[in-house]
């Protein structure tokens, strides 16, 4: 497990920019419900006729706005004159591991964080500028969404050996951290312990 | 492993709860009471607060008391058990509202926390799980439990019906399909009168184990696993609820309680065998409309492996869940329109036309397209579409061989009778269509077949002008329907056409008619035309009703007078019912194609809908009488003969008039062009058939003998043949016309025909098949003398205001020979009276020959008066009928009966003359107009009777204004 490289699973992501706050919003939220074990009382959102879950914790919504807001801004900002513009959204999934006492341990006996799986979002942004690539955007961000879904949840069903054990119920024993670009930005985490 | 040892201490706040875990275990081993445990624990607000938390948390710790191996299995049961509850809340909780459970003694929601998910806990599921609540895996394994969601039939009322949607917005009726699968009645245990749809089934089981269940210290250890596992399962079991199909359906439910119009789900958790499984597999498989998915879809979750062996979910849903509750009635009609919505007719149309094409419910479709317009929109009757359908299809089907056959054309009287082409529209919308065809039809019914009852409708005097109009608004309707749906689906228009040839049987009915018919057997032929465009799709309706129509006012007056001549009529009608078909199909075709015309109708319609009900009511009865009425309608036949005499007589005036009228007819052929346009081209094409046929009778006499064309029929079959031979021949005297005024709607023609030439042609060739006829004599014309006669004798009608005399002396008579032949005819003529009465009124006396005849009649005056109303919506319709009816006419007067042509001529032409006078204006309002669709058909009919009556009257004015923009 814990030299294993972490599984990643990639999701294509087709909005357009006035749903794409919401669709990368639909799938984050739906990402993270499936990998927040901690008891809680699920909520949904309704995303062009779609529904999705979305855990109703404070921290994660703003985590996830958050992330949403600069991909937008990111996505928004390009001046490409390309009809689609791509970003992308990486979400990685932690668990705290006791530092095993290995020798020079910079941060002690300290926990540390280890990937266990990574969600990335190949997000692509069309602009349609006629009616009637309009109507087929809407009717491809429509299937795509629910696509990418489905996707998730047959990936979660399928896959469980990887996730680590859970040792209590109480809190998130997952934290997870979700990167703009990470590419770009190189392996950072705003939060990794790195 | 990690999972137990330290968390435990963690855990140890929540944990406080679940130490009462403890009894839990106790609990368990106090009896396998899992079950009662179940339900008596939720019992307890602490316990169950206690149990979710305590249950997953015991089971991810490993707990203490994992120690005792009785524990450890108890967690395994507990585990399983929980796993099937949570599993048919969780699905439930996203299907079903349901009513929360409260904790002993407050008000405190009991929650449902095991696999970390929280959902409010339910008691109303208890008795049905509680198999699984006290199962153990040892001794007691849990069978499969299969949870299904379905809609059931039963709740609904008999005037409701349960439809589902498909991905083209067709409706399908629910619970045709599944009593159409054999497989339904496995369904077994329900086999209600009404079925119910399963929509989804889950079926929740665990497997088979690979070997014994482990020892307790390694179950200890495994446990916690599975919980892990059992904890993604419900998360992606949660989110994939919301993403099926019957999510969406039970959102709507949410959202719309207190619409009937969405059925309520139910739900049902039962044990089942394999065997079982299978046959409600099948249930659930039942196709509900023909759809190149599958039915349904399967997803299986993941299996959770559990040490008792893999617990698995797999879901069967239904791939289409939009249901809907419908009125029956507006289903039925919707149904065929295809959309619900139909009211739309424009839509509706085209929907029909797909799907009736498509699934070859054509027929139905057809008839409804045609009614649904106006049934749809008013109240469709059951009973009445069905019989509609029903009638209409085998009308439709039977009509052209009816119409052959004096029966069928007796029936075709019967039914179209009144209102054979309308009636069939009002049948479907029978009220409104009937009420208002009703005017019309009793005008129709009078003139036509057994003028007693369609009398008695005459006797709406009040209504009569209204009735007049009514019978124009009949010709609406007809134009309606079959513009509705033929203008609808263009498409169908289309078909209609292509179909026409086809029609020329049908057109052999309106043959039969036609001369009489002329008018009426320009509606009912152009009915029948477009109809039999329809019949295959909607216009079977129509076809029949047209069909019978003509076949009723022609064919009995034919059958009356003689089979023979109706015979000839018919051959010579057939002709002349092509191109009639082909123009209605044209003028349906044009109105289809334009939204703006589609709109206009509907306007029309809308207007016209007092109308309808009236027609409907009428027509109803009208046919409800008519098939009892058949032998009645023979009696009425009888009396019709002897007003047919009348009208005959003025019929042969009329035929003069006619023969001047066709004079008039070339104009209006010259008009036609105007038409042309666009239902000038289909009023056209059918002119040109016609033209064959106008030779014989003068188109006019069509007219006439579509109003009168019964008593005409009759008369002239008796006496008309003769007659009519002779007025088609005499055509050209106008004087002839004067004597026949009495029968002489068709005299009025002629005089009509002056005013109408023009307004024919322009009006549209389809407006009045008279006019048509005229027009397409015109057109024809150059090849019939008739025409050339018609038109200049109609020309002179100017004398009109003589002719007018004329008619009204002959009025009475006319109207009375006109009206038992006519119904049918006057339906046709109706318009063309009505219009003329009203030109009368407003020409003062151009048409009033015909006109006067008919206000004589009474019911002429009164359809005049109905007109106004009607007139624009008769327009709509009669024109087409005009157009086929002018068709027709040629065609009878091709047949020879040149009575009928006489009276068709005669009315074509005051139209003609009208129209003439009338038409510059119509032409300019015409071109404004969205009309289109009502032009060719307005047009041909009310564009003839209207703009000739209207130049100075509004009705007439809008059916000009009909005919100019087809002229346009």
């Amino acid at each position: 497990m814990e030299a294993q490289k972490p599984p990643q699973y990639i999701l294509e992501v087709f909005a357009d920019p006035t749903c794409v706050k919401d669709i990368v919003r639909g799938v984050l939220h739906t990402i993270c419900f499936h990998r927040y074990f901690s008891p809680i009382r699920p909520s949904y959102l309704e995303i062009l006729d779609f529904t999705l879950p979305v855990i109703p914790d404070p921290d994660v919504e703003t985590l996830i706005d958050t992330r949403v807001g600069q991909l937008i801004r990111q996505l928004t900002s390009t001046s490409s004159p390309k009809s689609s513009i791509r970003g992308s959204l990486v979400v990685e999934f932690f668990e705290k591991r006791k530092k095993k006492g290995g020798g020079l341990g910079w941060f002690g006996k300290g926990d540390e964080e280890v990937c266990w799986e990574s969600w990335c979002l190949e997000v692509t942004l069309a602009t349609p500028k006629t009616e009637i690539e309009r109507t087929k955007v809407t009717k491809a961000i429509g299937s795509t969404l629910q696509k990418t879904a489905m996707k998730i949840i047959t990936i979660v069903n399928r896959d469980k050996e990887h996730i680590p054990p859970l040792t209590q119920s109480e809190t998130n024993l997952f934290p997870f951290h979700i990167e703009l670009n990470p590419r770009v930005e190189g392996w950072g985490r705003s939060i990794g312990i790195y | 492993m990690h999972q137990h040892p330290r968390p435990s201490p963690v855990s140890a706040s929540p944990a406080n709860s679940p130490r009462t875990n403890p009894t839990r275990t106790n609990n368990p081993r106090e009896g396998e009471t899992g079950g009662s445990r179940a339900g008596s624990d939720r019992s307890t607000l602490s316990e169950q607060a206690n149990r979710a938390g305590e249950g997953s948390e015991g089971i991810l710790r490993g707990e203490e008391n994992t120690s005792d191996g009785k524990s450890s299995l108890f967690k395994l049961n507990q585990v399983v058990q929980n796993y099937f509850t949570k599993a048919a809340l969780t699905i439930l909780h996203a299907r079903i509202s349901l009513p929360p459970s409260y904790a002993k003694d407050s008000s405190t929601k009991r929650v449902n926390r095991w696999f970390n998910i929280e959902i409010d806990e339910t008691d109303i599921t208890r008795d049905d799980v509680r198999m699984w609540k006290s199962c153990d895996v040892v001794d007691r394994r849990p069978p499969p439990m299969i949870v299904e969601t379905f809609l059931d039939t039963q709740d609904l009322t008999n005037n409701q019906s349960l439809v589902i949607v498909d991905d083209l917005g067709r409706r399908w009726d629910v619970e045709e399909a599944l009593n159409k699968s054999p497989t339904v009645s496995i369904r077994g245990k329900c086999q209600p009168s009404r079925p119910e749809v399963v929509v989804e089934r889950w079926v929740i089981q665990l497997g088979e184990s690979s070997g014994e269940i482990p020892p307790p210290h390694k179950l200890r250890n495994i446990l916690p696993h599975s919980y892990k596992d059992g904890i993604v399962f419900f998360r992606s079991l949660y989110a994939y609820l919301r993403l099926l199909p019957a999510w969406k359906f039970g959102k709507r439910w949410f959202k719309e309680r207190s619409s009937p119009k969405t059925p309520k789900l139910k739900y049902r958790i039962t044990a089942a065998s394999q065997a079982d499984e299978a046959h409600k597999r099948d249930s659930l498989s039942i196709p509900l409309f023909d759809s190149k998915d599958d039915v349904v879809e399967t997803f299986d979750f993941e299996a959770v492996d559990c040490p008792a062996g893999p617990l698995s979910v797999r879901v069967t849903y239904r791939y289409h869940c939009d249901f809907r509750v419908d009125d029956s009635e507006a289903f039925l009609s919707s149904r065929f329109m295809g959309m619900d919505e139909d009211y739309f007719q424009p839509s509706l149309g085209r929907t029909q036309t797909e799907k009736q094409q498509g699934r070859g419910i054509t027929a139905r479709g057809t008839t409804e397209v045609g009614s649904l317009p106006s049934s749809r929109r008013g109240d469709p009757v059951p009973s009445d579409q069905g019989q509609a359908y029903g009638s209409m299809s085998t009308f439709h089907q039977v009509g052209p061989p009816a119409g052959t056959s004096p029966l069928s054309a007796l029936r075709a009287a019967r039914v179209a009778g009144s209102e054979s082409p309308e009636d069939t529209m009002p049948k479907r919308a029978p009220p409104n269509t009937r009420s208002a065809q009703g005017s019309r039809s009793s005008l129709r019914s009078a003139d036509g077949a057994s003028g007693v009852g369609r009398r008695p409708s005459v006797s709406f005097m009040p209504f009569k002008s209204p009735s007049l109009s009514a019978s124009p608004s009949q010709a609406e309707q007809m134009m309606a329907s079959a513009r509705g749906s033929l203008g609808k689906g263009s498409p169908l228009a289309a078909l209609n056409e292509a179909r026409n040839p086809s029609l020329s049987p049908y057109g052999s009915i309106p043959s039969r008619g036609s001369p009489i018919q002329g008018e009426q057997a320009v509606p009912s032929s152009m009915s029948g035309s477009p109809k039999p465009a329809p019949p295959t799709r909607i216009s079977s309706s129509f076809g029949h009703r047209k069909s019978k129509l003509s076949t009723g006012g022609s064919s009995r007056t034919e059958d009356d007078t003689s089979s023979g001549k109706a015979s000839i009529n018919s051959s010579i009608a057939q002709p002349g019912s092509g191109v009639l078909a082909e123009v209605g199909g044209a003028s349906s075709g044009s109105l289809q194609t334009d939204d703006d015309n589609i709109s206009d109708f509907l306007k029309m319609l809308d207007q016209k809908k007092d109308l309808k009900s009236f027609r409907t009511s009428n027509d109803q009865a009208a046919s409800e009488a008519s098939t009892k009425r058949t032998s009645a309608a023979l009696n009425k036949f009888q009396r019709m003969k002897d007003s047919n005499d009348a009208l005959s007589n003025s019929m042969h005036s009329s035929l003069y008039l006619n023969r001047s009228s066709s004079s008039s007819s070339r104009q209006l052929s010259s008009v036609p062009p105007m038409v042309a346009g666009t239902s000038m081209s289909p009023a056209s094409s059918p002119g040109k058939p016609i033209s064959p046929h106008t030779p014989h009778t003068p188109t006019i006499p069509s007219r006439l003998s579509a109003e009168s064309t019964i008593e005409y029929s009759q008369r002239e079959q008796s006496q008309g043949s003769h007659r009519r031979l002779r007025p088609s021949t005499t055509d050209i005297e106008p004087e002839s016309t004067n004597p026949r005024d009495p029968g002489t709607g068709a005299i009025d023609i002629p005089n009509s025909p002056r005013p109408f030439h023009p307004s024919y042609r322009r009006s549209s060739s389809a407006a009045h098949r008279p006019r048509t006829t005229a027009y397409y004599d015109d057109d024809l014309a150059p090849f019939s003398t008739r025409s050339a006669s018609l038109g200049v004798e109609e020309r002179p009608p100017p004398s009109l205001d003589a002719l007018a005399g004329y008619q009204e002396g002959d009025a009475p008579e006319e109207s009375a020979v006109a009206v038992p032949s006519v119904d049918n005819q006057e339906s046709v003529f109706g318009p063309m009276f009505d219009a003329s009465d009203r030109s009368t009124e407003q020409m003062d006396n151009e048409n009033p020959t015909a006109f006067e005849r008919r206000e004589d009649a009474g019911s002429l005056r009164s359809r005049g008066v109905n007109w106004p109303r009607i007139g624009r919506a008769s327009g709509r319709g009669p024109t087409p009928p005009h157009g086929s009816s002018s068709s027709l006419g040629d065609r009878g007067s091709g047949s020879g009966s040149s009575d009928q042509r006489g009276g068709r001529s005669s009315f074509t032409r005051p139209p003609s003359n009208f129209e003439d006078e009338e038409p510059l204006l119509f032409a300019m309002s015409d071109v404004t107009a969205a009309q289109q669709s009502r032009r060719s058909l307005e047009d041909g009919r009310g564009g003839f009777s209207g703009a000739s009556h209207e130049r100075g009257g509004d009705s007439g004015s809008s059916s000009r204004r009909g005919s100019r923009r087809g002229h346009y």
